[in-house]
């Protein structure tokens, strides 16, 4: 008795503390070292379960061994990375919406008198088109509303409305979202068909009215655009370089993304021959300025992987976007023919070119507005007010003040959220799958996590899906090793 | 604080004893039977006609009650595998050899003996459904194929005759042209197609004398010329003729729904002048007003033949109600039971002999339905074959990887010959795995290799084929119409 006294409080603690432990060890931890113990082991609910009587054996490395030699894994590996392309834009997205959300709305009268006469404009607008009977799509006029009454409320509620709002995909449950996105995926009836097919008969108007070496000129120009996008990158590693400010393998592997683009957009090149000499162009360019910059490096002790999480970032940002201009170039290389029998809008879902990027757009959607968007608020709200008090006194415009304070002060945060969005991205996939498409089509829309669902309780083999789930947490820890290693040292600098 | 958290602990203890004790099971002494069904108004007349059967054979009272929210694949399996399944679960399609694998499905073969609901009680080409290594694993409510529903009014509206009953490829194709040249307007999208989407492939495979699997089960043979040509004719039937819309067709229709209720939809208001669809769809069809309808079999290149569909309900191995469920079974094979199924035309009956009822036939209220009828039991009498399923791979495996080739054709990723060759490559990886994973069948493929290679030699020299030797329920089927079958031989 004596001792219990002693230990009362203690006793009173481990009790309070029980059940989350009692929850945390049976349904986490065990489960958790039972799935790393059954992805060695050839557990097949066909052959194993409280029915069968056929002993579990240990089969060493072999799921694993056959994860690497299935193609369908490969390829839903690949569909799961096609799906992160979309992570630069859903930060570039929270972090304009953080931004706005920022500003301090509803004190200042003009802004309200400008919002009030926005909403009139656009509401009456509507009335107007409604009473005389013009045939506009009915998505726009409700669109045209949902902007009105979105300033109206603003006005009333300040920027509290707005965050809210913002904030409304993130705590919507994930399947209603899914079932509501589908409908609007719609080919024929969904809104965002309904909304595009307007503007797509008038874009077909103008492309089949202008002269056909427009597209090819097009083509040419996003082209060069890209290329500049990446030699103003490929100058600033270089530079970065000789000013001791990034490590020489943080600068080559940086480097080396933004080459992807570059030979994609070769290689895409519609005319035979040239494609190959550019790529040897590059190469030889790459390779004098290589040899130039080893020059330079002379004496250099620093250390290789010097602000690689960083740089690999944004390279890996700017290369989405390399990536876009010239995939936009291509469309506009083919836009003519498309257009000679007029422009249809995708059949998003159905479509097996399709599906991901419908995938990507609703989860940029989701993404906006998410958990990335608050952290983005709290890490402006930390920038001290004196910094651009500093920067107005010099004279800094508004893009200067963003580009030499705000975007550094918030790049710890843009490391964290990056880190997390890949993780998330390498976990997600399965519900959006699920509901949406099944997977499909032709398994587009398959990624990992939705194959470990398929393997497991489709098939039975439980053992294989466990490998396929350890194998992910594999890509997920590296993530992790790579934040601690980079993310901190980053953070610090 | 520590008394807050003792009060709820104790109010979430007493909540769980309450919970306990006013289960459903608890509050009444006839025994329950869970069901996991589909949840649909017919399912509620089967629940009540059950009952009035128990009262009426002076049987003890039985409560059956419908779970529809279980109804999933993956729900079913591992509540199966936990110890928590449901006494009676539907096994649509292959899902029977998945559960009967899993050792989650009661062997009935002597109960069904006992009770009368034996593999004899209803058509051959059904067996299979429920019949696995020679045991019974399950009976079904009702049995299934699929012809081709013809829209009176849309042929009318297109200046043309009903269709044939039987016709070939060439005929159909040349129809659906005249049908969509009719009811096109030239300059708009096009609203109007001869058939819906829904279609066969193995039907239409089988119609070329190929199956997905060989003679003995151990192999996909879907690498053959012939699958290439039946991918190719859908493809053209799709993208070239247009006389079956593609899915990005079938979706630029503005119909609430989904799947097949959109499909119906369609078919009643004549978008689509034939639906490829079980009679289960009549029922459904009632609800768009008393059109007229006619029916015709499926096109086949050069042997006519009908995939048995529809699947069975198995009795889970723990389940404690088990003398309750064989009642529930042998009201399946019921008169009873199956008049019920001749009246609602939910599906076909599971007995034989209620095809040639009149009231089967020639349903009183529906007249429109008359002609239709006989086409389901002609189809189940001359032409239902059973389904192929190889004992070395999963179906449901089997039909991921030949549905993912088949829409990697439709999207022009690969070519048909490609999607062929990839579909037997996928498939015959996956029996390898099987064998790799479940070393006890290596014994039994070996055996039935060997007997492959004599059957291959038999075929090359032009030879018959001892029946017993064959396995594959199409090929035998196949075999003996065609006259290449030695029924009198002595197996291996």
């Amino acid at each position: 008795m004596k001792v219990l006294r002693k230990y009362r409080e203690e006793v009173a603690g481990i009790a309070f503390l029980l059940p989350n432990i009692v929850g945390f060890l049976v349904f986490i931890m065990v489960p958790l070292l039972a799935s790393f113990a059954l992805a060695f082991s050839n557990w097949n609910v066909q052959l194993h379960n409280m029915f069968q009587t056929e002993p579990l054996q240990f089969v060493g490395f072999e799921n694993f061994r056959r994860l690497i030699e299935q193609p369908r894994f490969w390829q839903y590996f690949g569909n799961t990375l096609f799906l992160m392309i979309g992570i630069p834009f859903s930060i570039g997205g929270s972090l304009l919406a953080a931004l706005l959300l920022n500003r301090d709305f509803g004190e200042k009268n003009r802004r309200v008198r400008g919002r009030l006469l926005a909403a009139a404009v656009m509401g009456g607008a509507c009335l107007v088109l409604a009473a005389t009977g013009f045939n506009l799509g009915a998505i726009w006029v409700l669109l045209a509303v949902m902007a009105s009454g979105i300033l109206l409320t603003g006005v009333a509620g300040g920027s509290v409305v707005y965050r809210t709002l913002f904030y409304t995909p993130h705590f919507t449950a994930g399947v209603a979202t899914f079932i509501l996105w589908k409908k609007m995926y719609n080919p024929h009836s969904g809104p965002v068909n309904t909304a595009l097919q307007p503007l797509l008969d008038g874009l077909a108007g103008i492309v089949n009215a202008v002269p056909g070496w427009l597209g090819d000129l097009g083509y040419a120009v996003l082209g060069v655009l890209a290329l500049l996008v990446v030699r103003w990158r490929l100058r600033a590693i270089a530079s970065n370089l000789l000013d001791r400010d990034i490590g020489l393998l943080a600068a080559i592997i940086s480097s080396a993304l933004l080459f992807l683009p570059v030979a994609l957009a070769a290689l895409w090149l519609p005319y035979h021959g040239l494609g190959p000499l550019i790529l040897l162009a590059m190469v030889a360019l790459g390779a004098r300025e290589g040899w130039r910059l080893k020059r330079g490096l002379r004496g250099l002790a620093i250390d290789p992987a010097y602000r690689l999480g960083e740089n690999l970032m944004f390279s890996l940002g700017l290369m989405t976007l390399a990536f876009i201009l010239v995939g936009l170039g291509r469309v506009l290389y083919h836009l003519p023919a498309m257009a000679s029998d007029g422009l249809n809008p995708p059949d998003w879902l159905i479509d097996y070119h399709w599906a991901k990027p419908s995938i990507m757009i609703m989860a940029l959607w989701a993404a906006i507005g998410s958990n990335n968007m608050i952290l983005y608020l709290a890490g402006l709200k930390n920038i001290p007010g004196e910094l651009y008090e500093a920067a107005s006194i010099d004279g800094a415009s508004g893009l200067q003040r963003f580009w030499h304070i705000t975007w550094p002060q918030l790049a710890p945060f843009t490391f964290f959220i990056f880190v997390m969005s890949v993780i998330n991205g390498l976990q997600g996939g399965f519900e959006m799958a699920r509901t949406m498409t099944q997977g499909g089509p032709a398994g587009a829309t398959t990624t990992l996590s939705y194959f470990i669902y398929i393997e497991g309780f489709e098939t039975g083999r439980l053992g294989f899906a466990s490998a396929v789930a350890w194998a992910l947490f594999g890509l997920v820890f590296m993530m992790t090793l790579f934040n601690v290693k980079f993310g901190n040292r980053y953070v610090n600098d | 604080m520590k008394r807050i958290f003792l009060t709820l602990l104790m109010v979430l203890s007493l909540a769980a004893v309450l919970t306990w004790w006013i289960q459903p099971a608890r509050q009444t002494d006839v025994p329950i039977l869970y069901w996991v069904t589909t949840n649909s108004p017919i399912r509620d007349d089967q629940v009540a006609a059950f009952e009035n059967w128990l009262e009426a054979n002076a049987y003890e009272r039985i409560e059956l009650r419908i779970d529809a929210s279980n109804n999933d694949p993956s729900k079913k399996l591992i509540q199966g595998i936990s110890g928590v399944a449901a006494d009676l679960f539907d096994n649509y399609a292959d899902q029977a050899y998945l559960m009967q694998s899993t050792g989650i499905l009661s062997d009935l073969t002597e109960p069904a003996l006992a009770h009368g609901f034996g593999p004899e009680t209803t058509y051959p080409s059904v067996r299979s459904n429920f019949m696995i290594e020679g045991r019974q694993w399950g009976y079904p409510p009702s049995v299934s194929v699929a012809v081709y529903l013809v829209n009176v009014a849309a042929f009318e509206e297109a200046g043309m005759e009903v269709p044939p009953r039987q016709w070939d490829i060439a005929t159909f194709e040349e129809w659906g042209r005249r049908y969509v040249a009719a009811r096109t307007v030239p300059g708009e999208r096009q609203r109007h197609f001869f058939a819906g989407s829904q279609l066969d492939r193995v039907e239409l495979s089988r119609s070329t004398g190929l199956d997905t699997y060989n003679e003995t089960l151990t192999a996909c043979v879907l690498d053959d010329p012939r699958y290439v040509k039946v991918l190719e004719t859908v493809y053209r039937w799709m993208y070239e003729d247009h006389i079956i819309p593609s899915q990005q067709e079938e979706s630029t229709f503005a119909v609430e729904g989904s799947g097949l209720g959109i499909s119906m939809a369609l078919f009643a208001r004549g978008n689509y002048a034939m639906l490829y669809l079980g009679r289960f769809a009549l029922v459904r069809l009632r609800s768009y007003g008393d059109q007229e309808y006619a029916a015709s079999f499926p096109p086949y290149f050069e042997y006519p033949n009908l995939r048995v569909a529809g699947g069975n309900i198995g009795l889970y191995a723990k389940s404690s109600k088990k003398e309750e469920a064989y009642r529930f079974f042998e009201y399946l094979a019921s008169d009873t039971h199956n008049r019920m199924i001749v009246a609602t035309g939910d599906a076909l009956p599971v007995n034989p002999a209620f095809l040639e009822t009149e009231g089967f036939l020639r349903p009183p209220e529906h007249p429109n339905e008359w002609g239709v009828h006989e086409v389901y039991a002609e189809g189940m009498k001359a032409y239902s074959i059973s389904r192929s399923r190889s004992p070395f791979v999963l179906p449901e495996v089997a039909k991921r990887i030949e549905v993912n080739n088949y829409h990697s054709f439709l999207a022009g990723r690969i070519s048909a010959a490609e999607a062929a060759g990839q579909m037997a490559e996928r498939i015959n990886l996956e029996i390898e795995r099987t064998l790799e994973e479940r070393p006890s069948l290596v014994g039994e493929y070996e055996r039935l290799v060997a007997l492959q290679e004599k059957i291959d030699a038999l075929k090359a020299a032009g030879k018959p084929i001892p029946a017993d030797w064959i396995i594959n329920p199409f090929h035998r089927r196949y075999y003996r119409d065609m006259g290449l079958l030695d029924e009198g031989s002595e197996g291996p």
